[in-house]
């Protein structure tokens, strides 16, 4: 008996025996020529690896797509009733600009002023004392509950119930203070801050408890602890959801539209109101809709990257040097 | 050993979680620079002790007193009074804890874990925080690894790391929370070698663990515990060669 080895004679289809120090075949079989990939139903060749998996399926799947979506898109440009010339022309339009703008402006001040109100209230939820535990509870549990479209029109309608706003002299009439946009923001802020305070909280709470038990070990308080090694650790978990949170309320708030609040669907309704054009400039309004997601979408892909939980902060690492990693 | 006067006193300590009670009234003494072990079966309080000397864990009935100050409480007008949270935060300084998990902080260097208390708790200045910090490091013989993440750090190196990091505090007690449990066999020398070094200087050290070698070679004395009592006390020799209770004898058996 002899160390043998089957060497791929080139052509993928026959194998030849020959001698070497691995593999032990009888020595009448050396020199001879093996077809086939194995030699009693075992790879002996060294360099064997699986040939790859044809899969016809997802080409034809991808012609069968192709060829629908071709139809799609034919039938939809050759459709009088969409009016397309009509959809050109209103795309780029001043009153939809400044509509676009005012659903950017309601997203971003909204999104901000929910993020304070969620900071705000997360560390109240962490707080030792039970009143302003229940009140973060209670806060969340209303605004969360409550349909945004509801809550809008309860903001829009506020002088129905509160006429005045302040005290004594200094009070004024709710009226001329409220109006659509101031009370779009109101709504869309306390509705998503509860959505904020969900997601800061479960940050802190993803944070390990030993951490906190190792900071409170060498005497740090509760501020500093939440402040030095809670919520720099909870970052991480809190920025993508809030991305997400954002794009949502980018599409949300175009309930605004129902108490007029000068954003691009309010526009498009107040258009469409005059001339009937009611698809084409709905058709508008998708597509910026649509524009403006992707958008935020790009930079919701980007936070997530620098942000995800495998990543953590990349210093340098000084290598180890001999002398003292012997000491 | 020249023993002084008790450092540490615990006093018929008591602790439930809901129904049952886990600490049955514990009476321990530990005098300046003693060393003493906490061994038990798992389940009989040891841990809950250690961190109830640390007021992570609050007693239910009982106190306990690290020189001059009491764990969680103050004394007015001759009646002990739940400590404000400053008051609870300056007795921690004073009493180091290493857990059995770590625990290091994980968005942070070697060096800035060690430094951060310095620097936000002692209110060091910054340079002076990493200096003493460096120092610290090169201590447990991590000065090469100052600005590694803990999680490019073996569990050998962690733990060493959390023992400057609580070292640098200056406390006057150190708590040992099951050191060496979670490491690989082999990195479990290397944290004990260091946990000698802090018992040869003087250090005053509870230290809960399962190491019989350890506390036969380290420990002044080696107290036994079960089903949240002490069963016995005594200095290690004796404890562990002619324990006096039948629990602590089978106990050892069965882990030696």
């Amino acid at each position: 008996m002899t160390n043998l080895v089957v060497v791929w004679n080139g052509t993928g289809a026959a194998y030849q025996l020959r001698q070497s120090w691995s593999t032990s075949i009888p020595e009448s079989k050396v020199g001879e020529v093996v077809t086939g990939s194995t030699v009693d139903g075992d790879v002996r060749d060294p360099h064997a690896r699986p040939v790859p998996r044809k899969h016809p399926s997802y080409w034809l799947s991808g012609a069968v797509a192709l060829v629908i979506a071709g139809l799609v898109v034919y039938s939809l440009a050759t459709n009088e009733k969409l009016q397309w010339p009509v959809f050109a022309q209103y795309l780029f339009s001043a009153p939809i600009l400044q509509g676009l703008w005012v659903t950017i402006q309601l997203s971003v001040v909204s999104q901000v002023i929910a993020l304070v109100i969620g900071c705000v209230l997360a560390l109240l939820g962490e707080s030792k004392n039970p009143v302003f535990r229940a009140f973060v509870k209670g806060y969340v549990g209303f605004f969360r509950g409550l349909p945004l479209l509801v809550l809008l029109l309860i903001c829009f309608n506020a002088a129905l119930f509160i006429p005045r706003l302040g005290w004594g002299d200094f009070s004024w009439d709710t009226n001329t203070l409220i109006s659509g946009f101031t009370a779009a923001i109101i709504g869309l802020s306390l509705h998503e801050g509860a959505f904020m305070v969900e997601i800061i909280r479960a940050g802190f709470m993803s944070v390990p408890p030993g951490q906190r038990e190792a900071a409170q070990s060498l005497g740090m308080k509760r501020g500093l602890t939440m402040r030095a090694i809670v919520i720099p650790q909870a970052i991480r978990v809190i920025i993508p959801p809030t991305g997400n949170q954002f794009i949502s309320l980018l599409k949300a708030s175009s309930l605004v539209a129902v108490i007029g609040g000068g954003d691009l669907l309010t526009r498009a309704q107040q258009i469409y109101g005059s001339n009937f054009k009611v698809i084409p400039l709905l058709l508008v309004v998708s597509f910026w809709y649509l524009a403006i997601v992707t958008l935020a979408t790009f930079g919701q892909h980007f936070l997530e990257k620098k942000y995800s939980l495998s990543a953590g902060p990349q210093k340098k690492q000084t290598k180890p040097r001999l002398e003292e990693a012997s000491a | 050993m020249t023993q002084k006067q008790p450092l540490v006193t615990i006093r018929n300590v008591v602790k439930r979680f809901g129904e049952v009670e886990v600490l049955k009234g514990i009476d321990l003494d530990v005098m300046e620079g003693e060393v003493l072990c906490l061994i038990g079966p798992s389940g009989s309080g040891k841990s809950t002790l250690l961190r109830c000397v640390n007021y992570l864990e609050r007693a239910d009935d009982g106190y306990i007193k690290v020189d001059a100050d009491y764990a969680g409480a103050v004394v007015r007008g001759g009646q002990l009074h739940e400590a404000s949270e400053g008051e609870i935060a300056s007795y921690r300084q004073r009493v180091g804890m290493v857990f059995q998990h770590f625990n290091l902080f994980l968005h942070l260097t070697a060096l800035e874990n060690v430094s951060i208390g310095l620097q936000k708790v002692r209110r060091l200045t910054k340079s002076d925080a990493t200096e003493c910090a460096r120092t610290a490091l090169a201590d447990v013989g991590l000065a090469h690894l100052e600005h590694s993440y803990p999680r490019h750090l073996s569990g050998g190196q962690q733990q060493r790391v959390a023992i400057a990091r609580a070292l640098a505090m200056e406390p006057k007690l150190m708590l040992f929370d099951e050191p060496t449990s979670a490491l690989d066999p082999e990195l479990v020398g290397e944290v004990l070698t260091v946990m000698r070094r802090v018992a040869e200087r003087g250090m005053t050290m509870i230290v809960v663990t399962h190491e019989m070698r350890f506390a036969r070679d380290v420990a002044n004395r080696v107290a036994f515990m079960d089903q949240g009592k002490v069963v016995e006390v005594g200095p290690a020799k004796q404890l562990l060669d002619t324990p006096s209770s039948e629990r602590t004898k089978s106990f050892l058996t069965r882990v030696e």
